[in-house]
């Protein structure tokens, strides 16, 4: 009974809710800035507020059967690694630089993806490294952290 | 005739090395995108957007069109020969297309698909050229009043078309819009939603969260899916025999009609239209028993109809600055980007800069035509690339991409999450195009819902009073109702063809 009551859908009627509660205090924290009532910058959150709450409701009493299963094992690791090199790699790159953390990650996401040798996974992972360095830093001109490089 | 006469103007702009070379790698890297397995045309522009960014306006959008029309292209080469649909509107052109490439004639569906894409794509830049200028011109008797209804009766009917639950689609909606107004708002300059984080002042970044969505889930989805390399079939002869022509000819041109005539109304998407092409041809052959086997004209006509309603689509892009689909929202974003106005003023103020675009499509559809006939083994050799390599290079492609944007950090970790949270919607059914088409029209919409209200000192009936504004509603009852029947149709016959809901 409790899964049932908590179903995916319900879960994210519930989080409609919250959002839309969240917006509509918001809009209350913004009201003193308006004109009026319709007009300022409380009156799109205030009704959206309401419309998320409303809809929310609307899909708590929606009957809809949706089987999901999630991946496991290998699957499951190798998304939540990849994601995980992705965030490291975001904080990486201001501590060494845009060269050593880019490849680092493209090795790690190649072999945890790829599954290739050691010695394959290096070399693609620097020619990847460099392609991006000439087409979004010596072409696309981005400032990336350039500790090293 | 004055637009033939900017249209030739728009021409002489394009036909210059280097404008040349703009469309050209447009095309081409449209197309390499767009052939890679479960990218389609969205992602294609999402991922390249942030490249684009070095160019001028001109040249940047003429690049960004170029990209779109090259993966739309790109995306029925995995259709036909691997059976893998790039998005939604591409399932009917599995259904014949890929019995064709495993009877040796892969080669012959695709050159019929790209001939087919010609001349729909050049049917809706015609239509384009003759439609867009008096749309925009009619378009600027518009107000405030009429551009919140208008706007509020396209998300309505796009609501209701996403093929899952109404009330996830309006959440989704409502969700997108939430996420527009983080930052600084519009009257007052008070910032909203930044709950004490500095980040959040600036609002977020639309490309990151589009870069998340559709390239960081697609990786994910393509992680768990198991993607290795898929084995293609193979191509013999590329060009398409008298008799494959013969057969397709009409098939093309209904479809171009059907899909042009029909796109251009709010509500019918290009799924819709390809579905009721493959079913209008199915329906009036002399041989109804060999689609689903192997009939060009069932490859032909649902083709040319996907390629119609797609250059349709810029006619609402490019007169009202609505856009029609997620891949023509991320259009209109990068319009923003580039700090153009879309809509009628557009026509105005950016008139040479319209033309010359417009003229870039019709020009890039001609390079698409040449070039990638003879390249179509070529194409289908990039379909070989694994997953293992791919997969990598999207995943920084995009992190590198969402930074450059605006040289943030926090726009990368945006782009992460946004990338966790697709792949979660997709799981579980949540529509991410009302939430991407809100998140684009969301600054938009609430200014002209602030203005309309502050002329009117506050009443509502504003939007019901004025003629053209009232006339749009009176409209938008009718086509909510043939969007409805269009939307079930189509719905009933993806999970018929596919055995699933998809979005669309």
């Amino acid at each position: 009974m409790g899964t049932k009551f908590l179903s995916p859908d319900r879960i994210g009627a519930f989080v409609a809710i919250i959002l839309g509660g969240l917006s509509i205090f918001e809009a209350i924290r913004l009201y003193p800035y308006g004109n009026n009532l319709l007009t300022g910058d409380h009156t799109f959150p205030g009704i959206i507020g309401v419309l998320l709450i409303l809809a929310g409701g609307m899909l708590l009493f929606e009957r809809k059967k949706n089987e999901v299963v999630l991946p496991k094992g290998r699957k499951a690791f190798m998304m939540v690694a990849s994601i995980g090199s992705l965030l490291i790699y975001s904080l990486l790159i201001k501590y060494i630089g845009y060269f050593f953390s880019t490849v680092l990650t493209f090795l790690f996401l190649i072999k945890i993806i790829g599954s290739y040798r050691w010695i394959f996974s290096i070399v693609i992972a620097t020619i990847l490294t460099t392609a991006l360095y000439l087409l979004f830093i010596v072409l696309l001109k981005t400032p990336f952290p350039s500790l090293l490089l | 005739m004055e637009s033939i006469l900017y249209l030739l103007h728009g021409f002489s702009e394009v036909l210059t090395p280097f404008n040349l070379l703009i469309v050209l790698l447009g095309s081409l890297l449209g197309t390499v995108v767009g052939v890679l397995p479960g990218l389609g045309p969205t992602s294609a522009i999402a991922i390249l957007l942030p490249m684009t960014t070095i160019l001028d306006p001109t040249q940047g959008i003429m690049m960004m069109a170029g990209i779109y029309y090259g993966s739309m292209y790109g995306g029925s080469t995995t259709a036909i020969l691997m059976n893998i649909p790039g998005e939604s509107s591409s399932v009917p052109t599995t259904l014949d297309g890929y019995p064709l490439a495993k009877m040796g004639k892969g080669g012959a569906a695709l050159g019929v698909a790209a001939i087919g894409s010609f001349l729909a794509g050049s049917i809706g830049l015609i239509g384009l050229v003759l439609f867009a200028p008096i749309l925009a011109d009619q378009a600027l008797k518009f107000g405030p009043p009429e551009y919140f209804t208008l706007m509020l009766i396209a998300l309505l009917i796009l609501f209701n078309m996403t093929g899952f639950s109404l009330a996830k689609s309006i959440i989704m909606g409502l969700f997108g819009f939430l996420i527009s107004l983080v930052g600084i708002g519009i009257s007052s300059g008070v910032p909203r939603f930044h709950f004490g984080f500095d980040a959040l002042l600036g609002g977020f970044e639309m490309i990151s969260i589009i870069i998340g969505l559709f390239a960081i889930t697609e990786v994910l989805k393509g992680l768990e899916e198991n993607r290795v390399r898929i084995k293609h079939e193979k191509i013999k002869n590329v060009y398409p025999n008298k008799d494959d022509m013969k057969k397709s000819m009409f098939p093309i041109l209904r479809g171009s009609l059907l899909g042009f005539f029909l796109g251009i109304l709010p509500g019918v998407s290009a799924t819709i239209t390809s579905f009721l092409s493959y079913d209008v041809e199915k329906k009036i052959s002399k041989h109804p028993e060999k689609f689903g086997k192997g009939a060009i004209e069932g490859v032909a006509g649902p083709e040319s109809a996907n390629n119609a309603t797609s250059s349709g689509g810029f006619i609402p892009l490019l007169a009202l600055g609505i856009p029609a689909s997620p891949p023509l929202a991320i259009l209109l974003a990068a319009l923003m980007i580039y700090g153009l106005t879309p809509g009628p003023v557009l026509f105005e103020q950016n008139s040479q800069m319209v033309w010359t675009v417009i003229a870039s499509m019709f020009i890039g559809n001609i390079i698409l035509l040449i070039l990638n006939l003879p390249l179509i083994g070529l194409w289908a050799k990039l379909t070989e690339v694994p997953f293992g390599i791919l997969g990598p290079i999207i995943l920084m492609v995009s992190i590198l991409g969402a930074y450059s944007v605006r040289n943030s950090m926090f726009d990368v970790v945006v782009a992460i999450i946004f990338g966790i949270l697709g792949y979660f919607f997709h799981k579980y059914q949540w529509p991410i195009i009302p939430f991407v088409l809100c998140l684009v029209l969301g600054p938009k919409m609430e200014s002209s819902f602030i203005q309309s209200l502050e002329i009117s000192s506050g009443n509502w009936l504003i939007f019901f009073e004025r003629p053209i504004s009232l006339t749009l509603l009176l409209l938008a009852a009718v086509l909510i109702i043939v969007s409805i029947f269009l939307t079930k149709r189509t719905k009933k016959r993806i999970k018929q063809e596919t055995g699933e809901h998809m979005e669309f």
